[in-house]
C-alpha cells in the first residue's frame, strides 16, 4: 500500500492504494463515489470517463498512483451544492439520457469541450465524444445538449 | 505477482537507476492504457511500476528548422492538436488524431505506442515513414536507434522496458520540398485499430522524388515498407502521369497481409493496401506540385 | 382533445440521478457483510467434464465457498424447454457454460479460485454450423432431445398456398441470413443475493421481467416463487437481453445459501460478451408468388434457426419469426416450416425485435429484389398490398390501427426530398436511396394466454401519488410515460407523481417489459386504475363540495366545481379528509388489466396483441465501389405509434433503434473459430460511435388505437426493425448488387460487385 494525494472535486483527499489498483476501481470502492461507472474495464466504452488535469480520460486504464498530485474530476464534482450544473439540466432537456449508464462519462467529456470552447460546432462535439459507447440514444441528442448547454452558459455569463 | 512500489522519478538517469533497483523486474509506466490492462490479464507481471510523468524531458516538443524533438511522453492528443507540427509532418498528426479514442489519446504517449509494437498502431507507423530515430537511456547512458528498427514482432520491442527508457523521438526535417500522407480504412470512425494504414513520405528535389518511404500495417508483423513502390517512385519526375496507381499497384503485389476473421481475407486487404498508398501518392503529388509541400521553413 | 402531459414535452422522470452521478445500479449496491462471486466457464465448444478438482480452490484463504453441478439443486430449468443446469456437472456446450462458481471475501481472491479449479475434458466434435446439426448422424448437443439437434419446429400454413402459386405471374425464391449480435446494454448483468432469517430470499438485480424470473429462480432452486423478492436497481439497458434469468441467478442464490452471507456477483465485459444471449441467427429461404401489377399472393418460408447450446426463449423467437411477417401484407396463403437447431455457439434469445427483425430482414429485402426482376416500384408495391385498419391478417389479428401506408408514404416522399447525386468521385462513389416497413406487436398474448399488467395507486396523506407498477424501467422512459398517463388522469401536477422502484413483494404482478408492452398494456392498467382512485376522490370532493360527482373535476390537483371553479378544494385537504378520517376512503387502488385479445391457437391462428405497430424507414447510402465500404447518410422513420404519450421518448427510440439497426446490418457481428468466439471484448465488437451515426428525421404518425392508452401503442423494439432491409435495399439501388446474408461488411460489398463485374 502506498499513501496517495490528489485534489478530487476541488479537495486535497489521500487514500492508500495498491500500485496496480486503477482510478476507476479507487473511486468507486475506496472513495464510494459510484458515479463513474464501470462498463467493460478495457479502455473501450468511455463509461468510467473522469477529467484528469482538464483532460478526459478512462480511469479504468489510469493506475491510482498515477494522479498523485494531479487533479481529478468526478461525475459528484460538478453539480455544487446539490445544484445541476446548466450542462446536466441540459443533457435532461435534451433527452440525452436513456438508461443513464454512459451518462456520466459523457458528460464529463462534453464538460471538457465546454471548458477549453464556449461555443464548439458540430465536429468538435462529434470528435470529442467519440470515446463513447451509448446503446441506448443513438447520440444525436448529445448534440442538442450541448447546444442547449451553450445557451444556458452564455445567458449565465450575460446575467453576471 | 504483486507490484510492490509505484515510483515517482524526475529524471530519465533516475527512471533508470530505479529500473535497474529491481533488476529488469520493474517496468516503466507512460499513460499505462495498454500497460494496465496487460497487467489486469496477467500477461506482464512487474514488481515495480515507474511513473514517467515527472520526467520533463520527456514532455516537450521542440520544433527547429531541420528537426522536430518530441518527448516520447508527448501524448497523442498533445501531438494531434499541435498546429506548428500539423504543418509540418500532417501524417503524423492525422496519425495520432486516429488514435482509439479521445480519452485514450489524452494519456497515451507516442512513445508507449512505439514501446507497445502492435504492428497496427496508427502513430508509430507514421515515425517509420518520416524516418524517425529514437533516444533510448539505460544505465549504460544513451544512445539513438531507428524507430523502425525497434520493431522485433507483435508486442516485441527492441527496447527492454525493464532496462531501458525512451526519452525522445527525432523527426528529420529535409531542407528540400516534401509531403506525407497518412491513410486509414477501420471498421468504425472511432476506437477501432485499422484494417489497414498507411503512410507516407515523400520529398522533392529539382522536380524529381528524391526520397520515399511508405509503410502499411497491419500487413505483417511490425510496419511494412512497401519498397518496390519506394524504388518505383524514387528519381520519378513529381509531374509524371500515372506513378500513384503503378506505386498502389507495386504495393498491392507486395503487401502481403494474412487472413483474419476480424480484418478481412489477406487479399481484400491487398486491394486496400493499393487504394490507400494510391491515394496517399496522389494527395502527396498533388501538393508538391501545388506547392503546399510541408517544410519547417515554409509555412503553409 | 387538450391535454397537459399526453403528447407534450416531458422531461425524464428519472433524469437527475442519472446526470449527477447517484442513481444506484446494482453495481453501486453493497450490503454489509457481503461475499463477491466468479464463475468458472468452458474453454471448450463441447467436452464432457471428467473429473473436477476444487481442492485447491477451497484451500485458498479467503474463500468461502466452491460450488460444482453437485452442490446445486438439480431442477433443470428454461422457458420453454428445461435444458439448462445451474452448473454443469457432466457436459459442457459452448465457451462460456457455467461448471463452478466460487464466493469469496474478495473479487481477486474468487478470481485466484477460479484459477486454481481443474477440470479435466474429454473434447467432443463440435457442431457449430446448422450443416454439422443436422448431418446425419450428428453428435447431439443434448443427448435426451427427442427431435436430435431439433429443439424446436413450427409448421404453419392459412389458404391454398400452392394454388396460389400455381396462379402467380411470377414466383421468386430466395435464402438469406442474419447473424448473432449482442444486446450490449451498457451496464453489465448481476445480482446480489440474500436470505434473510426468515427463510426467504431477497434478490436485487436488473431484470427486464422481474416476476417472471422470480418464478424461473424458484423453479431452479425447487422452492415457492412466493419466497424470493426481487428488487430492481436502476436498469442501465437492457434490450431484451435482461428479460430472463441466466445461471448466475440462482447459483448465486446457493452460494449466498452455503456462505450464510449476502453474494454479489457483476459479470464482467469479457463475460458478457461469451454469453449473454445474443439474436436469434436464422438462414430464411423465401418464396413469394406475385402478379404482374405487383400484387403479393403468397408467401412460403423455410426457417433453420441457429439455436446455439440452450433454448430459453429462442422457441418464442422462431415463432414469431415464422408468423408476423405473414400479417405486414395482404398475403392470399402463407406457408412456413421452421427448425430451431441446437449447436456448440452461445445459446441465442431474445434481442429487441424478438425474431420479427430476422424475418423482415429476408422479406422486406425479398420484396425489393422482386420488384427489380419485374421492373415495378417496390414503395408503390408495399403500398399496393400493405394492411391497413380494419382487416383480419391470415394469421386473424384484428388491425384495429393501421398507419402503415401513411408511414410508407411519408419515408418515401422525405428520402427523395432532399437525395444527393447518385454518383461522385468519377463514379467511384454510388449512392442509393431505398425503403422498407414493418409490423410488430404491442404485448403478446404468450405461453400462459395471458398479457396483462396491473397497477395500484396510493395517494400519500399529503397528496403525492404513488404508482407501482411490475413492469421495469430499462432507461427507455417506462416511468415517465407511467407518470404522465397518471397526472394527466389525476389531474395533478406531474412532479407529485412518484413512480416506485419495483419490489415483487410491494409492486403488483406485471409480465414484464417485453415486446413492446409497457405504454400500451401497463400504461392501460395505469389508466383504468387512476380513474378508479379518482372516482374516489370525486366522491369526497363531492361531498366536501355538496356538488354532484358529476360536476367536479381535478386540475393541477385541485378538485374544482366545474361550473364556478372558484368553488374547489385541494388535493392535499381531500386527503386529510378522507385518508386519516373514520371515513376511512384509502384513495388507493389495486387493479389488474388484461387486453382485449384472444391469443393464437395451436395453428397460430389468434389476435393476440393489444395493438399492432407500423412503420416505414428509408435511407440514403453511399457505396464506395473500390473498397466496398457502405456509408449510411440519412435515415427517415416513419413510425406509427399510436399517440405519442412523450415525443422525446418517442424520438429516443427511434434514434437508438435506428443506430442498432444500422450496427446489426453494416457493423456488430459475434465471430467464432471452429466454434471458439472470437468477439471477445468490446475492442473486437464494433459498436457504433458517434462518428458513424447519421441524421435521422423522425416521422410520427398517429392512428389513434382504440384500446391502447389515449391510444398510444408501442415504439421500443419495431424502431430497428426495417432498418437493415432498407440499407440492404439502398445498395442495390446504388450498385446492383443484393447482399442477401448479414452483416453487410465491406469485404462482401467489394466481393459482390467483382463478381457483378466478372458477370459483365
Amino acid at each position: 500500500m502506498q499513501e496517495i494525494t490528489f485534489n478530487l472535486n476541488g479537495e486535497e483527499v489521500t487514500v492508500e492504494v495498491e500500485p496496480k489498483d486503477t482510478l476507476l476501481r479507487v473511486l468507486r470502492e475506496k472513495l464510494f463515489l459510484t458515479g463513474t461507472k464501470m462498463g467493460c474495464e478495457e479502455s473501450e466504452c468511455g463509461a468510467c470517463t473522469v477529467i484528469l488535469d482538464s483532460r478526459p480520460v478512462n480511469s479504468c486504464t489510469v493506475p491510482a498512483a498515477k494522479v498523485h498530485g494531479k487533479t481529478v474530476v468526478t461525475i459528484e464534482g460538478i453539480s455544487k451544492n446539490g445544484e445541476l450544473d446548466p450542462l446536466q439540466e441540459a443533457f435532461i432537456e435534451a433527452g440525452a439520457v436513456q438508461c443513464g449508464f454512459c451518462t456520466p462519462g459523457v458528460i464529463l467529456s462534453a464538460k471538457a469541450i465546454l471548458d477549453r470552447c464556449e461555443n464548439p460546432d458540430e465536429e468538435q462535439i462529434r470528435d470529442e465524444l467519440s470515446g463513447h459507447l451509448c446503446r441506448c440514444t443513438g447520440y444525436l441528442q448529445f448534440y442538442d445538449a450541448i447546444r442547449i448547454a451553450v445557451k444556458k452558459l452564455q445567458e449565465q455569463k450575460t446575467e453576471k | 505477482m504483486r507490484i510492490e512500489k509505484y515510483l515517482y522519478p524526475t529524471s530519465a538517469e533516475e527512471a533508470v537507476r530505479m529500473l535497474e533497483d529491481y533488476q529488469g523486474e520493474a517496468m516503466i509506466m507512460a499513460g499505462g492504457t495498454d500497460l494496465v490492462l496487460w497487467i489486469k490479464e496477467g500477461k506482464r507481471e512487474p514488481s515495480a511500476l515507474v511513473d514517467i510523468d515527472g520526467i520533463k524531458e520527456l514532455h516537450s516538443v521542440l520544433i527547429q528548422e531541420n528537426e522536430i524533438i518530441l518527448g516520447a511522453g508527448v501524448t497523442h492528443a498533445e501531438v494531434a492538436e499541435n498546429r506548428e507540427l500539423k504543418k509540418r509532418v500532417k501524417c503524423l498528426t492525422d496519425g495520432c488524431r486516429s488514435v482509439g479514442s479521445p480519452q485514450i489519446r489524452n494519456i497515451a504517449t507516442v512513445g508507449g505506442n512505439i514501446v507497445s509494437a502492435q504492428p497496427a498502431a496508427d502513430s508509430t507507423v507514421n515515425f517509420v515513414a518520416l524516418g524517425a530515430e529514437c533516444e533510448i537511456v539505460s544505465a549504460e547512458g544513451r544512445r539513438r536507434v531507428p524507430v523502425e528498427q525497434l520493431f522485433l514482432g507483435v508486442g516485441k520491442s527492441a527496447l527492454n522496458p525493464g532496462r531501458e527508457l525512451m526519452t525522445k523521438i527525432y523527426i528529420p526535417l529535409p531542407a528540400c520540398p516534401y509531403a506525407t500522407s497518412f491513410q486509414r480504412l477501420a471498421p468504425r470512425n472511432s476506437l477501432a485499430l485499422p484494417i489497414v494504414n498507411v503512410a507516407a513520405y515523400l520529398a522533392e528535389k529539382d522536380g524529381r522524388i528524391a526520397e520515399a518511404r511508405i509503410v502499411a500495417s497491419p500487413v505483417a508483423v511490425t510496419p511494412f515498407r512497401l519498397r518496390q513502390a519506394e524504388q518505383y517512385l524514387t528519381g520519378k519526375q513529381v509531374s509524371e502521369k500515372g506513378l500513384a496507381a503503378a506505386a498502389g499497384q507495386l504495393a498491392h503485389d507486395e503487401a502481403n497481409p494474412r487472413d483474419s476473421l476480424l480484418r478481412g481475407s489477406g487479399e481484400y486487404r491487398k486491394v486496400l493496401v493499393q487504394d490507400l498508398v494510391t491515394k496517399a501518392v496522389e494527395e502527396i503529388l498533388g501538393k508538391l506540385l501545388r506547392g503546399g509541400a510541408e517544410h519547417a521553413g515554409n509555412n503553409v | 382533445m387538450e391535454y397537459k402531459y399526453i403528447g407534450n414535452k416531458q422531461c425524464f422522470v428519472d433524469a437527475k440521478e442519472k446526470v449527477s452521478g447517484t442513481a444506484k445500479y446494482l453495481d453501486d449496491m453493497t450490503v454489509p457483510n457481503m461475499l463477491y462471486a466468479k464463475f468458472l466457464r468452458s474453454p471448450h465448444p463441447h467436452a464432457r467434464i471428467v473429473r473436477i478438482d476444487t481442492g485447491e480452490a477451497e484451500a485458498l484463504p479467503g474463500v468461502r465457498a466452491v460450488l460444482t453441478g453437485k452442490d446445486c439443486p438439480k431442477n433443470r430449468f428454461g422457458l420453454e424447454i428445461a435444458d439448462v443446469e445451474m452448473l454443469n456437472s457432466e457436459k459442457v456446450r459452448y465457451v462460456g457454460d457455467e461448471i463452478a462458481a466460487v464466493a469469496a471475501e474478495s473479487e481477486e481472491i474468487a478470481e485466484e479460485a477460479i484459477r486454481r479449479i481443474h477440470v479435466e475434458y474429454e473434447l467432443l466434435p463440435v457442431i457449430d454450423t446448422l450443416e454439422k446439426a443436422m448431418a446425419p448422424g450428428a453428435p447431439l448437443v443434448h443427448e435426451d432431445c427427442p427431435g436430435g439437434n431439433i429443439a424446436k419446429e413450427y409448421h404453419f400454413s392459412e389458404g391454398n398456398l400452392e394454388e396460389d402459386f400455381a396462379s402467380c405471374d411470377y414466383v421468386f425464391e430466395k435464402t438469406f441470413c442474419t447473424h448473432r449480435v449482442q444486446g450490449l446494454y451498457m451496464e453489465p448483468f448481476g445480482c446480489i443475493a440474500q436470505w434473510e432469517p426468515n427463510g426467504r430470499l431477497t434478490m436485487w438485480t436488473g431484470l427486464q421481467s422481474a416476476f417472471q424470473g422470480r418464478n424461473e429462480i424458484a423453479k431452479a432452486l425447487g422452492i415457492d416463487p412466493t419466497r424470493i423478492t426481487i428488487k430492481s436497481p436502476v436498469i442501465g439497458g437492457g434490450f431484451g437481453a435482461k428479460i430472463w434469468i441466466r445461471n448466475f441467478h440462482p447459483v448465486v442464490a446457493v452460494l449466498a445459501r452455503a456462505t450464510g452471507r449476502p453474494v454479489k456477483y457483476v459479470m464482467s465485459r469479457e463475460e458478457e460478451m461469451l454469453t449473454t444471449r445474443p439474436r436469434v441467427a436464422p438462414q430464411i429461404h423465401l418464396k413469394l408468388g406475385m402478379m404482374k401489377d405487383g400484387t403479393m399472393v403468397a408467401k412460403e418460408a423455410k426457417i433453420l434457426a441457429d439455436n446455439g447450446a440452450y433454448s430459453w426463449a429462442a422457441t418464442k423467437i422462431l415463432l414469431n419469426m415464422s408468423v408476423r411477417t405473414d400479417c405486414l401484407y395482404r398475403f392470399r396463403s402463407c406457408k412456413t416450416d421452421s427448425y430451431l437447431i441446437y449447436t456448440n455457439l452461445i445459446p441465442t434469445s431474445g434481442f429487441r425485435g424478438y425474431g420479427n427483425s430476422q424475418a423482415h430482414y429476408a422479406l422486406e429485402s425479398m420484396i425489393d429484389w422482386c420488384c427489380k426482376q419485374i421492373g415495378l416500384d417496390p414503395v408503390q408495391v408495399r403500398l399496393k398490398n400493405c394492411v391497413r385498419t380494419g382487416d383480419l391478417t391470415l394469421h386473424g389479428w384484428k388491425i384495429k390501427s393501421c398507419g402503415l401506408s401513411e408511414c410508407l408514404e411519408a419515408a418515401d416522399r422525405k428520402i427523395r426530398e432532399k437525395r444527393l447525386p447518385q454518383s461522385a468521385e468519377g463514379g467511384r462513389i454510388r449512392r442509393g436511396i431505398a425503403t422498407a416497413c414493418m409490423t410488430h406487436v404491442s404485448g403478446n398474448r404468450g405461453g400462459d394466454k395471458y398479457d396483462g399488467s396491473s397497477a395500484m395507486i396510493r395517494i400519500h396523506e399529503d397528496g403525492k401519488v404513488f404508482v407501482f407498477s411490475g413492469e421495469s424501467n430499462l432507461g427507455q422512459g417506462a416511468y415517465t410515460v407511467f407518470a404522465e398517463i397518471a397526472a394527466e388522469v389525476l389531474g395533478v401536477s406531474i412532479d407529485q407523481v412518484v413512480v416506485m422502484p419495483l419490489d415483487t413483494d410491494v409492486s403488483p404482478f406485471g409480465l414484464g417489459t417485453y415486446s413492446s408492452r409497457v405504454t400500451t398494456v401497463a400504461g392501460k392498467a395505469i389508466y383504468n386504475c387512476a380513474l378508479k382512485v379518482k372516482d374516489q376522490i370525486l366522491n369526497v370532493a363531492s361531498e366536501a363540495l355538496k356538488r354532484p360527482k358529476g360536476a367536479i373535476d381535478i386540475k393541477d390537483g385541485v378538485a374544482y366545481y366545474t361550473a364556478d371553479p372558484r368553488d374547489c378544494i385541494s388535493l392535499k385537504k381531500l386527503c386529510a379528509l378522507a385518508i386519516r378520517t373514520n371515513r376511512s376512503v384509502p384513495f388507493t387502488e389495486y387493479i389488474s388489466y388484461d387486453p382485449p385479445t384472444i391469443g393464437a391457437d395451436s395453428r397460430g391462428y389468434g389476435d393476440y396483441s393489444s395493438a399492432y405497430t407500423y412503420a416505414a424507414q428509408s435511407v440514403e447510402v453511399e457505396v464506395d465501389t473500390v473498397t466496398g465500404f457502405v456509408k449510411v447518410l440519412r435515415v427517415v422513420a416513419a413510425h406509427d405509434v399510436g399517440k405519442v404519450i412523450n415525443p422525446g421518448g418517442v424520438i429516443g427510440q427511434i434514434n437508438g433503434g435506428v443506430a442498432q439497426g444500422i450496427g446489426w446490418t453494416l457493423y456488430e457481428n459475434m465471430q467464432f473459430q471452429d466454434g471458439i468466439p472470437q468477439s471477445t471484448g468490446l475492442h473486437k465488437y464494433t459498436l457504433m460511435t458517434i462518428k458513424d451515426m447519421p441524421e435521422v428525421e423522425s416521422v410520427i404518425v398517429e392512428s389513434n388505437d382504440p384500446i391502447g392508452p389515449f391510444g398510444a401503442k408501442g415504439i421500443g423494439e419495431p424502431t430497428l426493425i426495417p432498418t437493415g432491409p432498407a440499407i440492404a435495399n439502398a445498395i442495390e439501388d446504388a450498385v446492383g448488387v443484393r447482399i442477401t446474408d448479414l452483416p453487410i461488411t465491406p469485404e462482401k460489398v467489394y466481393r459482390a460487385l467483382k463478381e457483378k463485374e466478372a458477370s459483365k
